[in-house]
């Protein structure tokens, strides 16, 4: 382990991936502060740039740009009460309040060290969880493979939210279908082409994810347009305020980040729960603890109410790696992304990947710190000057989103029809978002569909036909009714919802 | 008449599930693969099924009140430049190839532009091709090279011939 730590080490300090991190955070910083853009969209921009990188270094860029998202989301959130990305909504309540009371700067220092401190712990528990995770999953068999794939696709829809879980069901469905266009890699016969040699080899991923994320959310904000917050968001920080921290101040964080790092990471490792819960989990846990004093100043500029859900979104990032990492699954939208864009590079993210390129393995984990250090040393001092970018206009900015989404795709394959085929997938995507569906979901169900069927057919070929390994292995076992149970629990949660109005319904109706 | 948007999406779906079932048939099977315990229409057939239920549940349960109904989710939006924004995509992956990757994208960043409002002609023609040749400069010394168009290889004044 001490080798891989070395030589993930030696790799990540490589000028080239030092200067990634950075260019990582920072252009992560700008896209998160930017209205309606998330991670998911700043990493998929950044897939074709890493094509003619080491698998290494384009990851470690994308991870960068991860943080650097959920960094930029931060500041919109404290500075203007406009979150940027789901995952620091719960920042608001207690950020946006200081920075009314003219403590901008030292809300947004809190939130940098929380943010710096719970990416670190949670690098730490990285380190320790992955190859020890790695290590089990080496015994997977197909089988397990298939229920722990079927475990992740009913996680992202359980943890959907409420009113959402037949939908997500339904959009991880839709991508497992879209997953099935194209040649069956067993049989080598077509599947849904209609004849056309441009699906022969499927959709390409990075054309579903460009389309679906990048070009829709780029032309939804000028289908549905917002108040433009920019501006806002400029005048706040020419008003920043000392980011002083006084020593009764970090006192009162370091607890708080203890107990957020934990509960982070461990939220962060289960697929589908992510930043959103995790840190609106550790919020209503320290408000929970609180005294009847503190409590009182939550939602009103509280240095625990700032720095728990900061922790907690931070940790949540690095936990979502340890599924990715060590059994190949990724647990959220995000890690979707980067998945798929490993896979490009032809690395198969999983347990092997710990033992033939362990390389990428460790130089990921490490960046993970270096990432977390120039998220604090260069970014925080540097938010006035990224912010000045946000002084491009958007009549500018649209069009330039547009164009890097189009020609990112385009110079993967240099087939004009990728274009046109984006544009027809992000009027579906915009079509869908309007109905309110959600699009992780269905990136998810396409990133899976593909590698879920090839293990069912693997496990069904080694036991004859039959389908008795999903009960023969208890490892199986338990992972099946595991998802049977994330399943369930919000929908028997509806139905007991729904009878229990009903219930309350009949009586009036007998009356009258 | 308003249908809940939730029940409209249900029933697209729905309809996506019998054509998607549909088409199930139409996947050819090699010799022997008819009894196979898994082939390549297995998954296809499970998937249309379990969509086709999934979104008829939604369809029967009572209707979510919070969703709105459809109108109300379309109300309000300005289709109009997102329809030449998506015209201009169109435009854009037709010409990249015949009149180039410099041309075809300066236009379609001007187009973009003035579209979304952008009136002054210098920074329409400035910010549009400036950046379109920094990228095309970043592509060549990456090295990718995108070729000026077919259309100047038609005209002769580019050649093949090394």
């Amino acid at each position: 382990m001490l080798e891989g730590i070395f030589s993930g080490l030696s790799t990540a300090v490589m000028p080239i991936n030092l200067l990634m991190v950075a260019v990582g955070c920072f252009a992560g910083t700008f896209i998160g502060m930017l209205p309606g853009l998330g991670p998911i969209t700043a990493i998929a921009l950044m897939i074709p740039i890493t094509y003619g990188f080491d698998p290494s270094t384009g990851l470690i860029l994308m991870a960068g740009v991860y943080y650097g998202a959920i960094f930029g989301g931060s500041t919109s959130s404290i500075l203007i009460n406009a979150p940027g990305v789901a995952g620091t909504v719960a920042t608001a309540f207690d950020g946006y309040p200081m920075a009314q009371k003219g403590q901008a700067g030292k809300a947004l220092a809190i939130a940098a060290y929380s943010s710096f401190s719970g990416g670190t712990i949670a690098a730490i528990f990285l380190l320790v969880a992955a190859p020890a995770l790695a290590s089990v999953s080496l015994s997977f068999q197909s089988g397990d493979y298939f229920a722990l794939m079927v475990l992740g696709l009913t996680a992202v829809s359980a943890f959907a939210g409420k009113g959402q879980v037949l939908k997500a069901i339904t959009m991880t469905l839709f991508g497992i279908m879209l997953s099935t266009i194209g040649t069956d890699p067993a049989a080598g016969v077509a599947r849904f082409t209609f004849g056309s040699m441009d699906l022969v080899d499927g959709i390409s991923f990075l054309l579903l994810a460009m389309s679906t994320f990048a070009l829709s959310e780029a032309l939804l904000s000028i289908l549905r347009p917002t108040k433009d917050t920019r501006s806002d968001e400029e005048k706040a920080l020419k008003s920043l305020g000392s980011m002083k921290l006084s020593k009764e101040e970090v006192k009162t964080m370091i607890p708080v980040i203890g107990r957020s790092s934990v509960l982070g990471f461990f939220t962060g490792v289960l697929p589908g729960a992510g930043a959103t819960i995790a840190s609106f989990l550790a919020y209503g846990m320290e408000r929970n603890i609180a005294s009847a004093k503190e409590k009182l100043g939550f939602g009103k500029g509280s240095i625990r109410g700032l720095s728990a859900p900061e922790t907690a979104n931070n940790a949540a990032c690095s936990g979502s790696f340890v599924p990715l990492l060590t059994l190949g699954i990724p647990g959220s939208g995000t890690t979707a992304v980067m998945m798929g864009a490993l896979i490009s590079y032809g690395v198969q993210p999983g347990p092997r990947l710990f033992v033939e390129q362990p390389d990428v393995f460790w130089s990921v984990i490490i960046s993970m710190y270096i990432g977390n250090i120039v998220l604090l040393v260069l970014n925080l001092p540097l938010i006035p000057y990224i912010s000045r970018l946000l002084a491009l206009p958007q009549q500018l900015l649209v069009p330039f989103v547009l164009f890097f989404s189009l020609v990112g795709v385009y110079l993967v394959t240099f087939n004009t029809m990728d274009i046109h085929m984006m544009v027809i997938a992000a009027a579906i995507a915009i079509g869908l978002r309007l109905l309110n569906y959600p699009m992780a979901p269905m990136l998810l169900g396409f990133i899976l569909g593909k590698m879920m069927e090839e293990n069912l057919r693997r496990a069904l070929a080694i036991s004859d036909g039959s389908i008795s390994f999903l009960w023969e292995r208890p490892i199986t076992l338990v992972i099946l009714l595991l998802s049977l149970l994330f399943l369930s629990a919000p929908l028997i949660g509806n139905l007991r919802s729904w009878l229990a109005n009903r219930k309350a319904a009949v009586p009036n109706d007998g009356e009258i | 008449m308003s249908i809940n948007r939730d029940k409209f999406g249900a029933l697209l779906f729905l309809c996506l599930a019998l054509i998607y079932g549909f088409y199930v048939g139409d996947i050819p099977l090699l010799f022997g693969d008819e009894d196979a315990p898994f082939n390549a229409r297995t998954l296809p057939n499970a998937l249309a099924w379990l969509l086709g239920v999934v979104s008829f549940i939604q369809l029967v349960l009572p209707a979510n009140k919070e969703a709105g109904s459809l109108e109300h989710a379309f109300r309000g939006l300005k289709w109009k430049r997102v329809v030449i924004l998506a015209v201009l995509m169109v435009f854009y992956g037709l010409t990249i190839r015949q009149i180039g990757f410099p041309i075809s994208t300066s236009l379609f960043l001007m187009g973009g532009f003035y579209t979304l409002g952008e009136r002054r002609p210098l920074v329409l023609i400035l910010t549009a091709v400036g950046v379109t040749l920094a990228f095309w400069g970043l592509l060549y010394a990456m090295g990718i090279y995108l070729t000026p168009g077919d259309f100047f290889y038609y005209l002769g004044w580019m050649s093949n011939d090394a």
